[in-house]
């Protein structure tokens, strides 16, 4: 059963096509990886299925749901997490993550033994009450997660979220992606390194100025070209588009 | 909708306002420092305004007398049965003036009854002395009426029986009544000083009967209170100009105040990445709209009450102490209707503000759009006087449309403000072209910027981009100022505010604008802005320079006639007998202009050209600005000298230097103005003694800019020889780094 169903997805601004005409879906239970170069279309097409941009045309459904009529309940469903993100410069992370609870129609009891869990998973307790713009890279990157997966979302939207970061925070960071996957959730996930591609995809998906050019495996993609590595065969990859 | 997301969204915005250092400094810093001082400040000036003016006049003319309850009968019956004062208990006559009117004409009827026993004359209208006559039989008696009439109108003497003062309950004061009399007659002099004796012996009896009495409070023993009323007069024209200029302080302030938190709050998430945190939640973007329109507003009224209680506090206490006497009570209608209106004025500001920062894409564009509303609704706003208690409802919430600005008013103060500038149609082109300069400024920082901006960039409305001050901002800075200082002091004027005219004038339109335009450009006040302070030895350097400079203006002026151009240029706000008189002074007519003039010419316009244009072009411009705004010919002689002086000192030791110079410069010139020895003095100076004086300020001159100039033709040198094309202005600055 397909978590996310794209189809036909454009997004225009004025004289820029973005996205032209993507369809492909989102299962459960798997990580799906994102792939193309700088400018290719990839946020534009994690932001709309995030809700945050508006389609030009096309559709997107989360298991017979859509935004026009059931915005709040896919929101519910939804984590995203983009490398640009940030907290409230103003609120420290625990009261940060309280806000969230509030917003997401927690109860109190409930925001609280949430905080104490993903402390715990993240390692949080000592930051907790420290406001974001004092924190390391890592320390923001993982309280970004814990805020963005604070409702336990079916559904992950991750667009380079190791971007800048060093190899254990990203370890630790697919470590919990593949958790999330063993629990049966959705996984989408955009970067450029494409080691953590090899590292826990199960599918990969190209888009190349705006359109989706291939759906494959990383596997696949090696053996496509009788590449070496994942690197030369992306690379390949992209010439054959180009 | 769900109110409980809304609630959460408001509850957030409204947390991270209060975290907000500058609102903590609006809502609590100022309300409760800065307003007092202000109200301090303005009620200090105000009673020693009255003392001053009743030095010059020998007698006070007019007494308040209070009494706790109502006036007793037993002596109200008293006056009455003298026959030696009219006492009116009536509300038909408010003025001094009109008593007077209306006693002359009183006697005009009785004299005109006298002479012509025929017609009966009837006072018709005790305002315009009219008198109309009635039952004129024939026209030989209308003509011996006409005749006598205009025989008795040249000499006028009053019924010998009764003294020319008068005691007059107060409108809607029960316990209040003010006595008049006629300072150009003996007769009513001397009734004055029967009826305060009266007072004072009615006083010593009711004392003496009052005593005795156990657990008696002081008033009760001290009932009559006989104050001398001129206070009170005056401070009738000061509650107009506080009311003036304090609900458009507070206005200002609110925008001020309400442009970055609801800035913070709508391109602030964008820019802090932070929205899309909030878009992930189950919550609609209308409710975060409202969440978030909720708490601006919100903020805009917890900003407005601690003010509001202060206001209510003051005129409270100042009503307690008589100050405001003559003013209508305050009711508790007017109070809600103030406060309604207060609150709507709030809202609606903070509303348009979070409207415009919904709506614009970056934070400049905001910004520049705030800015722009803040001159065009507070300044009118405040020079209505939203907080004239004495207001209406209509006059609360469309203060434009009620303003009687006819054209012959604006002509009028036009008139005196300009005259030395030329006709009205030269100001009218003046003021077109800086209206056309400030648009195009406006719309280039609406652009955003570039480093190029040039003088056909503003005329043509072409942008640039930068953060840095540019000469956009100068000419938007200049012009705004400019029209602010002619036609804002032609409405103060309008008012008869001059002290308005004198103190608010430069303190809003100049470091106003200053502040405004510097929080606009993104700039941080305090680092922007060069703050060394002077050693020893240069404030002496800067004490003779500023000496010597005014004797070559003050003898080349007087022997050339334009000795009266000094006192123009200086106008004298108080007498000059006491030390807090020469103290005011000094703060009205050399600290408060030189600290806010600098601020604005030196720092910003100077600053702006010197960002992008050579040493030479900015600190000319930067002068001719500043001495425009003099408004005479004299004062643009001498602010134009000051100007250039002034930039080079700016240029080579900071803000605080040409602070201290002007500041030197106005008193010393403020003294020599105000001092008859010293223009005699001046005087009997042979015209060409003036230019011994020259080569020492030369000198001077030459000494400060020198180092400067050689610097810069070295380093202009240098770079032309490395890359001849390129212009000597790419001088690193302090703002580059700023900037960046």
């Amino acid at each position: 059963m397909s978590a996310i169903k794209v189809s036909n997805l454009s997004k225009k601004f004025k004289e820029l096509t973005a996205v032209d005409g993507v369809s492909f879906d989102i299962p459960y239970g798997k990580v799906t990886a994102l792939l193309g170069s700088n400018g290719a279309g990839k946020s534009t097409t994690l932001n709309m299925i995030a809700g945050i941009l508006e389609p030009s045309c096309g559709s997107i459904e989360f298991t017979d749901l859509t935004f026009e009529k059931d915005y709040k309940k896919i929101k519910s469903k939804l984590g995203y997490l983009t490398c640009d993100m940030a907290l409230y410069p103003t609120f420290s992370v625990r009261e940060t993550l309280k806000l969230l609870g509030d917003l997401k129609g927690f109860s109190r009891k409930k925001t609280k033994e949430r905080i104490e869990q993903l402390s715990k998973r993240f390692d949080l307790k000592e930051i907790l009450d420290k406001f974001f713009t004092e924190l390391s890279s890592g320390q923001k990157q993982k309280s970004l997660i814990a805020a963005s997966v604070f409702h336990d979302p079916e559904i992950l939207i991750f667009d380079e979220v190791t971007a800048s970061l060093d190899l254990i925070v990203s370890k630790e960071i697919m470590d919990f992606l593949i958790e999330e996957k063993e629990k049966g959730k959705a996984i989408l996930f955009s970067t450029h390194i494409l080691s953590e591609v090899e590292y826990i995809s199960d599918r990969i998906l190209m888009i190349e100025k705006g359109r989706l050019v291939k759906e494959t495996t990383h596997q696949e993609l090696i053996a496509e070209g009788n590449s070496k590595n994942i690197t030369e065969a992306f690379y390949r990859a992209l010439k054959e588009v180009a | 909708m769900s109110f409980r997301s809304v609630y959460t969204v408001f509850k957030k915005e409204l947390l991270t306002l209060l975290r907000d250092r500058g609102v903590l400094f609006t809502n609590f810093f100022v309300p409760l420092f800065g307003l007092p001082l202000y109200f301090i400040f303005v009620f200090e000036s105000a009673s020693f305004m009255a003392k001053e003016e009743a030095k010059t006049t020998q007698d006070a003319t007019q007494y308040q007398v209070s009494y706790q309850g109502s006036l007793p009968t037993d002596f109200i019956e008293g006056i009455k049965d003298s026959k030696k004062v009219n006492f009116f208990k009536n509300k038909e006559i408010i003025s001094p003036l009109e008593i007077k009117t209306y006693l002359e004409t009183m006697s005009h009827y009785e004299a005109l009854n006298k002479a012509t026993p025929r017609a009966e004359i009837i006072l018709q209208n005790h305002d315009k002395n009219e008198l109309e006559v009635k039952r004129l039989a024939v026209s030989k008696a209308k003509r011996a009426y006409i005749t006598s009439y205009n025989k008795l109108k040249e000499k006028i003497v009053p019924d010998s029986d009764v003294h020319l003062v008068y005691l007059k309950g107060e409108e809607n004061q029960q316990d209040r009544y003010l006595l008049f009399y006629d300072e150009n007659k003996n007769i009513s002099r001397w009734g004055k000083f029967w009826v305060t004796n009266l007072l004072e012996s009615y006083e010593s009896k009711l004392v003496a009967v009052n005593k005795e009495k156990k657990g008696i409070t002081q008033r009760e023993l001290n009932p009559l209170l006989i104050k001398d009323i001129s206070l009170a007069k005056l401070s009738k024209d000061l509650t107009k100009t506080i009311g003036l200029s304090l609900g458009g302080i507070i206005l200002f302030l609110l925008l001020i105040f309400t442009l970055n938190p609801t800035i913070n709050t709508t391109i602030g998430e964008r820019d802090g990445h932070t929205y899309k945190l909030l878009l992930m939640n189950p919550i609609s973007p209308y409710e975060i709209f409202l969440g978030k329109y909720l708490a601006v507003a919100f903020q805009g009224l917890i900003t407005l009450i601690p003010y509001g209680i202060e206001v209510i506090i003051g005129y409270t206490w100042a009503s307690s102490n008589l100050i405001f006497a003559s003013l209508p009570p305050v009711t508790p209608m007017k109070l809600t209707i103030l406060i309604v209106g207060i609150t709507g004025v709030a809202i609606a500001v903070s509303s348009i503000c979070f409207l415009i920062s919904s709506f614009t894409r970056t934070r400049s564009q905001a910004q520049s759009l705030q800015t722009l509303l803040m001159f065009l609704v507070a300044v009118p706003m405040g020079m209505i006087g939203v907080l004239d208690i004495g207001l209406s409802i209509e006059t609360v919430f469309l203060p434009v449309l009620n303003f009687p600005l006819t054209v012959e008013n604006l002509l009028v103060a036009e008139s005196n403000l300009f005259l030395c500038l030329g006709s009205f149609a030269v100001n009218v082109v003046f003021s077109l072209a800086l209206i056309w300069l400030s648009l195009g400024a406006f719309l280039v920082q609406w652009k955003g910027s570039s480093d190029t901006t040039t003088f056909t960039d503003l005329l043509t409305f072409k942008s640039s981009k930068s953060k840095k001050l540019s000469p956009a901002h100068a000419f938007l800075g200049f012009a705004i100022s400019y029209l602010g200082h002619s036609y804002g002091g032609a409405i103060f004027k309008l008012f008869d505010a001059e002290f308005a005219v004198l103190f608010f004038t430069p303190l809003l339109f100049s470091l106003g604008v200053s502040i405004a335009l510097f929080h606009h450009s993104g700039l941080d006040l305090t680092r922007a802005i060069r703050w060394n302070l002077p050693g020893l030895k240069e404030v002496f350097r800067y004490f003779i320079g500023a000496f010597l400079l005014n004797l070559v203006f003050g003898v080349s002026f007087t022997s050339l006639g334009f000795g009266e151009v000094l006192k123009d240029v200086y106008p004298q706000p108080f007498g000059m007998n006491s030390f807090f008189s020469l103290l005011s002074t000094f703060f009205l007519v050399s600290l408060i202009p030189s600290f806010c003039h600098e601020f604005l010419f030196r720092g910003l316009i100077y600053k702006g050209f010197r960002n992008q244009y050579g040493l030479l072009l900015s600190t000319v411009t930067s002068a001719i600005f500043f001495a425009i705004v003099q408004f005479s010919i004299g004062g643009f002689a001498l602010a134009f000298v000051l100007g250039l002086i002034t930039a080079v000192i700016y240029e080579r030791k900071g803000i605080v230097s040409s602070m201290l110079f002007h500041c030197f410069f106005t008193s010393i010139a403020a003294a020599m103005a105000y001092s008859p020895q010293f223009q005699s003095y001046l005087e009997g100076i042979p015209p060409l003694a003036s230019l011994l004086f020259l080569p020492i300020t030369v000198a001077m001159g030459l000494n400060l800019a020198l180092p400067q100039l050689n610097k810069r033709a070295f380093l202009s040198l240098a770079q032309r020889k490395n890359s001849p094309k390129k212009s000597e202005r790419e001088m690193p600055s302090q703002e580059d780094d700023l900037a960046s």
